[in-house]
């Protein structure tokens, strides 16, 4: 008798089950869409962050020694040395390119935009570490180690050595959930650097970048770099986003389509800044890297 | 109630190991997902009511590990989990087949299940896009993951089954 207790299947032909979980599902969802920043599901997210963040610590710091044999390994074709250092020194080039081009563009335009530029203080800035990865494949969110015990608050652009990373999304005292610029609820406005051209860099599922609504008579170029716009405030103008790898366009389309690459190597970047102090307050202050 | 014990020590590895350890190993931004290989588990051995529950709250917790909406792997998962619970009753054949087979069904079917509800509430881009780089993958990896664990984790959640060869769990 025991024997077919145990060996009877258990926990079938209860359908209220799956019911009561499916209307569980949809309140969470719908009071999600509904509440502030402050309700109850946002409150439990900024819980859960708080307590994943130190198995997210270990995994990263346990890990370590892995990724880097992996890393060896990739680059076991050439010499290392020669790989890594030639690496950092393009990034640096480009960078500086970027940097040193727009810098002559700037100084061609008139004069309000220099004075506005020398009205405004440097920007604040937090250096901060990746603790936490994304742990799921839809999903275009690190973690850094930093929160609103460091100023750090919701909207404040992250930058790491290339340009553009993300935008801070979530914060709790000691940590910050950062959306990338390639996740696929991202878009940054930008400017093409070679011609102004506006347009829209939007991630993808696939983590890969797109510059959309450029208009067709300004199509960019492979190797246009192109910047942050500074429009609606949400980024400080002039931060480098990323490199146009592919243009394609035909007469039907009403836009170009093109591929974008970051200058990150985000699967490899460990050290970021958070630029404080570029998001506007209620009260005006702040957009100091307007 | 001692039965559900060996399912929550699973289901709280499982959700260490998604926080601590599956972001590093992504393939091209592919993550696998322990937390999804455990319920199915669960389901298969202990019914589809534990494989709802189970569902419901790994999902929960994937939710609210990210940045999105909350709600939808909640939604799916609990589905999912309910639904593979109903094969449990015929995993009674020594094998790795069924289950394995049942892990890429159900992973596929979460996916696309998950990729719709983001489309219908505006937060992803193309499905066939998506179907191709995150779903497809996504389920070959969650297979590939549950041919390695499926063994120890049955031996772990039918433990009161007394059963000692690993030939004979599936």
């Amino acid at each position: 008798m025991k024997r077919l207790e145990i060996d009877a299947p258990r926990g079938t032909g209860r359908p209220v089950v799956l019911v009561v979980a499916i209307i569980v599902a949809l309140a969470i969802t719908t009071l999600w869409f509904r509440e502030g920043t402050n309700g109850p599901v946002h409150t439990a997210r900024r819980a859960v962050m708080l307590v994943s963040e130190p198995f997210a610590a270990v995994g990263t710091f346990v890990t370590s020694p892995l990724r880097a044999a992996g890393q060896w390994l990739g680059s076991a074709t050439v010499s290392r040395t020669d790989y890594a250092s030639l690496k950092a020194e393009n990034v640096k080039l480009r960078v500086q390119l970027a940097q040193t081009t727009e810098e002559l563009l700037q100084s061609r335009r008139t004069g309000p935009l220099t004075a506005w530029a020398s009205q405004n203080p440097g920007m604040k800035k937090v250096g901060a570490t990746i603790i936490a990865r994304p742990t799921d494949s839809w999903d275009g969110t690190v973690l850094i180690g930093r929160g609103t015990s460091s100023g750090v608050r919701i909207g404040d652009p992250v930058i790491a050595a290339g340009g553009l990373l993300g935008q801070v999304v979530e914060v709790t005292a000691f940590d910050a959930q950062v959306r990338l610029i390639t996740a696929q609820d991202s878009g940054v406005s930008v400017i093409v650097q070679r011609d102004r051209a506006p347009g829209i860099v939007k991630g993808a599922v696939d983590r890969s970048l797109s510059l959309d609504f450029v208009d067709k008579s300004k199509t960019p170029k492979v190797g246009d770099m192109l910047l942050t716009s500074g429009l609606g405030r949400v980024f400080p103008a002039d931060l480098i986003v990323g490199q146009v790898t592919g243009v394609s366009s035909s007469r039907t389309d009403l836009f170009p389509e093109v591929s974008v690459a970051s200058l990150i190597d985000l699967d490899d970047v460990e050290e970021v800044l958070v630029l404080t102090g570029t998001v506007p307050t209620a009260s005006g202050q702040g957009g100091g890297g307007e | 109630m001692n039965k559900f014990i060996p399912a929550a020590i699973a289901l709280a590895a499982a959700a260490v190991l998604q926080i601590a350890l599956a972001p590093y190993l992504a393939i091209f931004g592919v993550v696998p997902k322990f937390l999804f290989v455990v319920v199915v588990v669960i389901a298969l051995t202990e019914g589809s009511v534990a494989g709802c529950v189970a569902g419901f709250s790994a999902g929960l917790l994937l939710d609210l590990l990210g940045a999105g909406v909350v709600g939808p792997y909640a939604l799916v998962m609990c589905v999912v989990g309910y639904l593979a619970g109903m094969l449990q009753a015929n995993l009674f054949a020594e094998g790795w087949l069924l289950p394995v087979t049942t892990v890429f069904v159900a992973s596929l079917g979460t996916e696309i299940s998950y990729g719709v509800i983001l489309s219908v509430i505006g937060l992803s881009g193309s499905f066939w896009h998506s179907l191709f780089t995150v779903m497809l993958p996504g389920a070959v990896y969650n297979t590939a993951l549950a041919l390695v664990t499926y063994p120890w984790l049955a031996r772990l959640l039918r433990a009161d089954r007394g059963v000692k060869s690993l030939g004979r769990l599936a």
